[in-house]
């Protein structure tokens, strides 16, 4: 989610951090928990599906959730306000959690204050950042019913000839960077060594491109028909293919996908430490983590969970999914990310 | 020496200046400077997760400009930036001047209605605007059927997602202001001059190239200039008509600052972003000085 | 082609009227003039009056809402600018600010395509008539106010007009420089033989310049005439007041002659004035009315000098007679001496008396 949001979002999370001012003093009287996390879809289900049902349970408590466009803001944001934090729990890509966490932006959570912490796999309770995996997502492709009748199968459908100037590849973000490694593998390469074979393989995609770019994003430009295919993000792909039946999809191709992982993350020096420990724990509970899952498309983190077969099939975790899985080292990435993206921006669109 | 009666005390001076001052102060000096730090700390703060528990770094470093200037990419950016920049402002202001001038010499009723239109597009929202061009310039747009059904194009070409399509918005975005700048110099060329110039033969174009032009000249320098910087600071446009494939200085600049966090070299962008205006507003003053000696 | 109600009239104006948008009443309501080729009308009236909007109309640069101008039989109203071959001067003068002098005069030959040594020729001659020798390569905002009005003249004639209009060109100079201009303007227009029109607001240039006059007030010409004829016989209070100054006297008809004038009794009026009922004004002239010793047998009146005013060339009395104030002027150096509150005795000729028309709503 470390990425570019359209612009008409941007403006919507830029009004949502004017408002939090006044809806904090309205609910003064009581504890206030504020929770950053992402805008748009993902905003819409987690108040549904988490903060709602934690209202319902502590009477006593406020919750306010304040929109971010992405990640890297949330990031500003709590180096900002490092000295006096107005935010107590933060959503946010693993990558940033690594970042904020080495930064001392982050309070560690211990079994004592989180419960559910013990149904988290290994992965997603690491020893370089404090916060808990909270959900998880799959880069997918992304296509138009309408034009692709029959679903594709592979990253390799990105070259096809008969979607000249058709493709969508916002590779300038953390989908490119997710992309790289898929691709290096596919061409017999391992990431870590070179990722030039992946970058080839981009390259030969090229000529399908129609746009590079996150804005308009590859949502709109598949619903504009200006766009067919595109590498998007599974669990936003399903949502809104389900707001738009018949038009767009997304399938995890053969040759396997990177995970994307969400993190909750308690702010260090937090105000209501105690209070933002229960809410994390709410949020990574089974029942909160197949609302959650039902709604946004998004794989659940807490082991225990187990989802319909309808639902699992196509959601990361879900078998299918699983078997397809590619593992990453978010650690490594992180540390090449910028030099990545200026080597796409290069090598490949501008090549 | 200003007449005594006329020039208000010192202290009403200043106390009228103060809120402008400070205004500026808070809006542009500090931010600036701000800017300026943030470009010197050394990259190490750009938040490599293996240096460990970090805090923000202090110390200068000129390690963001010599990777800025040290890269023929941004080179290559920098160029294309200033040449997005002339060529929107030589189209927007020859078109913006026979707009203008017909306003600003329409007596009709409907003048007012028309003002507003020739500045409609400031009005409507950038993503309304970018889903127009869509309509226009896209795969299946106006322009691309019109050609595939004519028979002049066997298939659809890109207008859309690329350098053209980022000039033709800037144009239709960035016109509007010159339009309103040519107005406000057309309404201070003296109608009498065009009727004079029309008694003694002078037909349209005559008066339009004799008279019009040359008065108007600083008038469409300082268009062009408003255009330019306009045009080479804009973000959205570029990022929305540009496909990603149009790296220009504002969305490299947005890039380091949010995706790959890179805010030092943002840093550095900006400031050679601010160095561009200083160079190009300092060669405006020089030819517009030269203009007025020779007048 | 010609002109069946003026055989003669170069330009003929008939009917032209305009309203613009907003306003209750027209600037210019169904005027027509006519004027010899050669000839110098000039418009006067008070601002406002519609006399500058009448000339652009003429010029062109307003469009009549009725009426029609014809200039040597040709109907001008669908005559393009560019084609009225009609040299304007504004009153702004309108010189074009970024050419020299010589440039400016040229303007209207360059745009002619007139071939570069006749231009060159023509322009030099402008210049030596209009005295710019030496101004030509001056940009035109360095030069003053009398330099300027000349170039702007000199443009004006460089293309040869057919008609020359001037727009109150004199209104931005000082008085000296005035007078100056008036007959040189006058001489080169005779001598140019050019067919002209003067708006001016000024009755003493009007008087001095023009072969004819048109009073206008309210968007109509009121008197059109010699200056003679406007200031010897003026129609009604109007142009009487507005062309000179003069003593208003209230009149009724008593037959055989005379008239009872109130506040002076009856007295004989011009022989060949028609009857007519009710109340009329008469108009005296302030020089018109002599001062007599008393007891003179020509004596009409007799009053008390109320106070005196010496503008050099002449003494200005207020005459208080009985109810009535009357302003006489006396030539100066005529070695009479009068001082407020002295006896007078006044007389004037009966023909000298004007009758004029009963004031227009």
């Amino acid at each position: 989610m470390r990425g570019r949001a359209s612009a008409l979002s941007r403006r919507g999370a830029l009004a949502g951090l004017g408002a939090a001012p006044f809806v904090r003093a309205r609910a003064a009287t009581m504890p206030t928990l504020t929770v950053c996390g992402f805008h748009g879809p993902f905003q819409k289900a987690f108040q549904a599906a988490v903060i709602a049902p934690f209202l319902r349970l502590h009477p006593g408590v406020a919750v306010v959730y304040r929109p971010i466009m992405n990640s890297a803001q949330l990031l500003a944001l709590l180096r900002l306000e490092r000295a006096a934090p107005r935010i107590d729990v933060a959503i946010a890509d693993i990558s940033i959690s690594i970042l904020a966490t080495a930064e001392q932006l982050l309070a560690p959570l211990s079994d004592g204050e989180v419960p559910n912490r013990a149904a988290i796999p290994d992965w997603g309770r690491g020893r370089n950042f404090n916060g808990l995996a909270f959900s998880r997502d799959n880069l997918a492709l992304v296509y138009d019913s309408r034009v692709i009748p029959a679903a594709p199968e592979s990253w390799m459908d990105l070259g096809r000839p008969a979607l000249v100037d058709q493709v969508c590849m916002p590779v300038e973000d953390t989908r490119g960077v997710a992309l790289l490694p898929v691709l290096t593998r596919m061409a017999g390469g391992d990431y870590r060594a070179s990722i030039d074979p992946g970058l080839a393989l981009m390259r030969r995609f090229a000529p399908n491109v129609a746009s590079w770019n996150a804005q308009p994003d590859l949502y709109t430009l598949l619903l504009a028909q200006t766009a067919a295919l595109g590498v998007g993000w599974n669990g936003r792909g399903q949502m809104i293919g389900r707001a738009n039946p018949g038009t767009i999809r997304a399938v995890i191709p053969r040759e396997g996908s990177v995970a994307q992982i969400n993190t909750i993350n308690l702010a260090a020096g937090s105000a209501h430490a105690a209070l933002g420990a229960t809410f994390i724990d709410h949020a990574l509970s089974v029942e909160t983590q197949a609302a959650f899952a039902r709604m946004a498309f998004y794989g659940p983190t807490n082991a225990q969970v187990v989802l319909p077969e309808s639902l699992s099939d196509g959601i990361f975790g879900g078998p299918a999914v699983a078997a397809r899985e590619m593992h990453l080292d978010w650690t490594f990435i992180s540390a090449h990310y910028g030099n990545w993206i200026r080597r796409i921006q290069r090598e490949v669109i501008s090549a | 020496m200003n007449d005594h009666a006329t020039t208000p005390p010192r202290w009403l001076q200043a106390a009228l200046l103060a809120p402008g001052l400070a205004a500026l102060l808070i809006t542009f000096v500090l931010p600036v400077a701000w800017l300026a730090r943030v470009s010197l700390l050394p990259q190490a703060v750009s938040l490599l997760p293996q240096a460990g528990p970090s805090v923000p770094a202090t110390g200068l470093s000129a390690g963001a400009y010599a990777r800025v200037l040290g890269d023929p990419f941004y080179w290559w950016i920098i160029g294309r930036t200033l040449g997005i920049g002339v060529v929107t402002a030589c189209l927007a202001v020859p078109m913006a001047f026979p707009i203008a001038l017909f306003l600003a010499r329409s007596t009709s009723a409907w003048r007012g209605v028309l003002v507003v239109l020739a500045i409609a597009p400031l009005m409507t929202s950038t993503v309304i605007r970018t889903y127009g061009w869509m309509v226009i310039l896209g795969r299946h747009g106006i322009i691309n059927s019109l050609l595939l059904q004519t028979g002049l194009l066997a298939m659809p070409i890109r207008l859309d997602n690329g350098l053209f399509a980022t000039v033709v918005a800037l144009v239709e975005i960035l016109m509007p202001y010159a339009v309103i700048s040519i107005l406000s110099t057309l309404g201070r060329v003296n109608v009498e001059l065009e009727q004079a110039a029309a008694l003694l033969g002078a037909r349209l174009p005559q008066i339009v190239l004799r008279i019009i032009l040359p008065l108007a000249l600083p008038g469409l320098l300082t268009a062009a200039l408003l255009v330019f910087v306009l045009a080479i600071s804009s973000l959205v446009t570029p990022q929305l008509m540009g496909g990603g494939r149009v790296f220009v200085l504002a969305t490299e600049i947005f890039n380091a600052t949010t995706v790959t966090l890179d805010w030092p070299f943002a840093g550095a962008l900006s400031v050679v972003l601010l160095i561009l205006f200083g160079l190009v507003i300092s060669l405006y003053q020089r030819v517009l000085a030269r203009m007025e000696a020779q007048a | 082609m010609h002109n069946p109600d003026h055989p003669a009239a170069y330009l003929a104006a008939r009917g032209l009227s305009k309203r613009f948008p907003g306003t209750a009443a027209p600037s210019v309501d169904r005027v027509g003039f006519t004027l010899e080729r050669g000839g110098m009308l000039m418009l006067l009236g008070p601002s406002g009056c519609g006399k500058t909007t009448l000339l652009r109309m003429v010029a062109g640069l307003v469009a009549p809402d009725a009426g029609s101008l014809l200039v040597g039989g040709r109907d001008m109203a669908d005559v393009p600018l560019h084609r009225r071959n009609m040299g304007m001067v504004f009153q702004s003068y309108a010189l074009f600010p970024h050419l020299s002098v010589a440039r400016n005069i040229a303007f209207g030959l360059e745009v002619r395509a007139v071939a570069r040594a006749a231009r060159d020729r023509q322009v030099a001659e402008m210049i030596a008539m209009m005295h710019l020798d030496g101004l030509e390569d001056r940009p035109v905002t360095s030069l003053s106010g009398g330099q300027r009005q000349r170039v702007a003249l000199a443009r004006a004639l460089a293309i040869k007009p057919d008609i020359l209009l001037l727009d109150e060109p004199l209104a931005n100079l000082d008085v000296k420089l005035r007078d100056a201009m008036r007959a040189e303007i006058r001489a080169l227009q005779r001598r140019l033989g050019v067919t002209a029109i003067f708006v001016t607001h000024d009755q003493e240039e009007a008087l001095s310049m023009a072969d004819q006059v048109a009073v206008m007030a309210d968007g109509r010409i009121r008197q059109a005439g010699t200056p003679a004829d406007i200031y010897e016989r003026p129609v009604d209070r109007f142009v009487a007041s507005f062309i000179g100054r003069g003593n208003f006297l209230a009149a009724h008809w008593q037959g055989g002659g005379t008239a009872r004038i109130d506040g002076l009794g009856t007295l004989p009026i011009p022989a060949h004035a028609a009857p007519w009922h009710g109340t009329r004004t008469l108009l005296l002239r302030p020089h018109h009315i002599h001062a007599r010793p008393p007891g003179d047998r020509d004596v009409r009146c007799t009053g008390t000098v109320e106070d005196v005013v010496y503008t050099g060339e002449r003494h200005t009395l207020s005459v208080r007679v009985g109810p009535l104030g009357l302003t006489v002027d006396q030539p100066a150096g005529t070695g009479r001496a009068f001082a407020p509150g002295q006896a007078i005795a006044l007389s004037w000729s009966a023909d000298d008396m004007v009758v004029l028309d009963p004031d227009q709503p």
